[in-house]
């Protein structure tokens, strides 16, 4: 197997070409800084060749002098051993093509035979096949030109092949950079004198600015840029980043996503929950009573089936999440932002990472090696996972849809839509709280500085976003056809056995066994056990054992609900989870157990607590110490924990 | 007193002279290739002396926080 690295600008469309040569579906964004460790995989073509290529992504970078972890990742892999790799495919931005121009220039001063060109970005075929063919004279190295979103991948899967097979030896020269001092600390895996050489600062700026004239000077000799595309940007920016339009569009535009899980998915989520429903009772005639029938109805579709009806939201969120990203609004969103982040001491860097912990905090937590200053990187990484992740959504539209009453404020606004902004509001307001509480306290200093490149707008692919919300919907029924399916059958065993006893069950109706059953069980007993430390949240040993399953992954507080309700539950008439909810009594007051009370309780709970075993290991991973996750751990608990008491006494 | 682009209003076009400052600056915007002699517009600024947004050349756009704009000197136009 050969290697083609992936080296170029942050937001270059490394990752894009990435994915399309390799069918992969790395995720991209027109924005900087989401490349942050390294990925290897095959060519889709290497099922019809003899030569077997695999290209590498690697993260942007803009000169290979790095000033954070993730651009020392780029620097060392093309420094420590270039046997590693057959050949650099160099992505050059055309929107930014002077500077990433200079960083090919220096590159090619240490490697100098192994490069390939590639002009990315030229969605309306500005750079011709004449413009090529000049700067491959200028160059002395191929070039060629694409626009990986449009472009069809058998086109440069071809200008790969044919110059690697060019490349006949491997280059032996060891190769050496100058750094200054200060850059060292981010390439803890290369060895100084060896593979690099310390100069002073004002060295390695002349050489760099050495690169940058011969860039231009290249570029002056062969290529006009076209002003169109600059004209619309500074069009729409003079909108979007206006002092006070610019903040209201913000918040619009957010207001809107969370508006459309609400008001698109709703009818969706009614049919497939039907659908669930139905299925259930279509099996039930067919199969004979007993204990797999039981594991069948209450264990899989009830539990299963809870969680499969959040699909179309999921799917909702990033679709538009992902036209967004596509446009380039992304980076607009930070500049609009930087200001609130710095007031919480942190940086507009921050907002990447915090953004992607809509989605999840374990790829969140490792975008936050962008952040160069290791105070601000370890306070962020100490507070994603309090923003609202994907995984709370099924919890939320599930207690939401059930107890918020639907009403509609002067006419536009939705009730249960604004509810659902509130949870996502305050996880990611006190998120930047306790940043705050941190950076004034442990992970005390100066916030560091802030500038990012703004890419030209670009129209969204609404292909393009319906493929990575497909993903997403793929990736979601994964995990619920495995993880939840397996943790589904085992709470069903644990809410079942060990049965009760037959001098128990005498002259009772089936709804009685049901619940002797579920009180009597390992999980029931649990679940009792647990309840006096529950009740001040004025929740009872059966959501009690919602919560201590949560702990595994938040989902699962939704398909044991549908389980142990399932079990508990003989009435015919609802069918669907919320009927059940909401008609749950308590058996001794003939109340309703499911209060608004109860309900805000257990999403205030959720928002805060950190229900995620993947998030405590990746936190012992990026911070090096089992003590980032533990005391993570501990404090989202107690802040869970008291903020629900809170609200339930409130509430009550 | 040297003018900074922190001091420049918004839509009037200057020219970089140099950057103050220790080097760190310098090497990041020279990587980002704002060169000395590059002309910059501010493009806007944010509510409570956020970032501002300049454009860079032709068709370079930028975003820097007022302490970035600070360290860099410029000049007016035929100055």
């Amino acid at each position: 197997m050969e290697n083609v690295l992936l080296v170029g600008f942050p937001n270059s469309g490394k990752s894009t070409i990435f994915n399309m040569l390799t069918g992969q579906l790395r995720k991209v964004s027109n924005y900087s800084g989401v490349t942050v460790d390294s990925a290897s995989s095959e060519l889709i073509s290497n099922s019809i060749n003899e030569i077997k290529l695999s290209v590498v992504d690697l993260p942007g970078v803009t000169n290979l002098i790095p000033t954070s972890l993730d651009e020392g990742v780029t620097t060392t892999t093309l420094i420590k051993d270039c046997s590693q790799y057959k050949m650099i495919a160099m992505i050059i931005d055309l929107d930014r093509f002077e500077a990433s121009l200079s960083l090919l220039l220096a590159v090619k001063e240490i490697l100098n035979k192994k490069i390939v060109v590639i002009i990315n970005k030229n969605d309306h075929h500005l750079f011709t096949n004449a413009h090529a063919q000049r700067l491959e004279e200028r160059l002395g190295l191929p070039v060629m030109s694409i626009s990986a979103i449009n472009d069809d991948e058998k086109f440069l899967d071809n200008f790969i092949r044919k110059h690697q097979n060019d490349i006949l030896v491997n280059e032996t020269l060891q190769p050496k950079i100058k750094v200054h001092p200060d850059a060292t600390q981010f390439m803890p895996d290369l060895l100084q004198n060896k593979e690099f050489e310390v100069i002073t600062s004002a060295e390695v700026i002349n050489s760099i600015k050495g690169h940058q004239s011969q860039s231009r000077q290249i570029i002056n000799s062969i290529y006009r840029h076209s002003t169109k595309k600059t004209k619309l940007t500074e069009k729409i920016d003079a909108i979007i980043l206006h002092k006070f339009w610019g903040s209201i569009i913000f918040v619009g535009i957010f207001y809107f996503i969370f508006h459309a899980i609400y008001a698109w998915a709703g009818p969706v989520m009614d049919f497939s929950e039907r659908m669930v429903a139905s299925l259930g009772q279509f099996l039930v005639p067919h199969l004979s009573d007993g204990f797999f029938k039981s594991l069948l109805i209450d264990g899989v579709i009830a539990g299963v089936g809870g969680v499969v009806v959040f699909v179309p939201q999921i799917m909702i969120l990033f679709f538009l999440l992902s036209l967004l990203e596509q446009s380039g609004y992304i980076s607009r969103a930070a500049v609009l932002t930087d200001k609130i982040m710095s007031l919480f001491g942190l940086n507009g860097k921050a907002f990447l990472p915090y953004m992607s912990g809509f989605a999840c905090a374990i790829p969140a937590i490792m975008a936050a090696r962008s952040i160069p200053n290791h105070k601000e990187r370890a306070c962020t990484i100490m507070t994603i996972p309090m923003v609202t992740c994907s995984a709370r959504l099924p919890v939320y539209v599930l207690l939401i849809g059930t107890f918020v009453p639907k009403i509609t404020y002067l006419g536009f606004l939705n009730s249960q839509a604004l509810a659902f902004f509130f949870l996502y509001f305050l996880g990611s307001f006190f998120s930047l709280v306790v940043a705050k509480i941190f950076r004034l306290t442990i992970f005390k200093g100066e916030t560091s500085n802030f500038m990012i490149d703004l890419p030209h707008y670009e129209k969204p692919s609404f292909r393009f976003a319906f493929r990575q919300a497909l993903r997403k919907g793929k990736l979601f029924l994964k995990k619920a056809g495995t993880i939840i399916l397996g943790l589904s059958i085992l709470i069903w065993f644990l809410s079942t056995f060990p049965g009760p006893d037959k001098e128990h069950t005498v002259n009772k109706t089936p709804e009685q066994i049901s619940s002797i059953t579920l009180e009597g069980s390992i999980l029931g007993h649990t679940g009792k056990l647990i309840e006096p430390v529950l009740r001040p949240m004025g929740m009872n040993w059966k959501m009690g054992v919602g919560l201590m399953v949560a702990f595994g992954a938040r989902e699962l507080f939704v398909s044991t609900m549908g389980t142990v309700y399932a079990l508990g539950n003989v009435d015919e008439e609802s069918t669907t989870l919320r009927e059940r909810l909401r008609t749950e009594v308590d058996p001794i007051t003939g109340r309703p157990v499911f209060t608004t009370a109860v309900a805000w309780s257990i999403l205030i709970f959720f928002v805060f607590a950190l229900q995620c075993t993947s998030t405590l290991a990746i936190v012992r991973r990026e911070m090096g110490s089992w003590k980032y996750p533990f005391y993570m751990f501990s404090y989202m608990g107690i802040l869970g924990y008291g903020s629900a008491v809170l609200v339930y006494q409130f509430l009550k | 007193m040297n003018l900074t682009l922190a001091d420049v209003d918004v839509g009037i076009e200057v020219e970089v002279v140099s950057y103050d400052g220790e080097g760190l600056y310098e090497f990041k915007f020279i990587s980002l290739g704002i060169l000395p002699g590059d002309c910059v517009v501010i493009q806007s600024k944010s509510l409570f002396g956020g970032p501002m947004a300049i454009k860079h050349g032709e068709w370079n756009f930028f975003a820097l926080r007022k302490d970035y704009a600070k360290k860099i000197i410029v000049k007016k136009l035929g100055e």
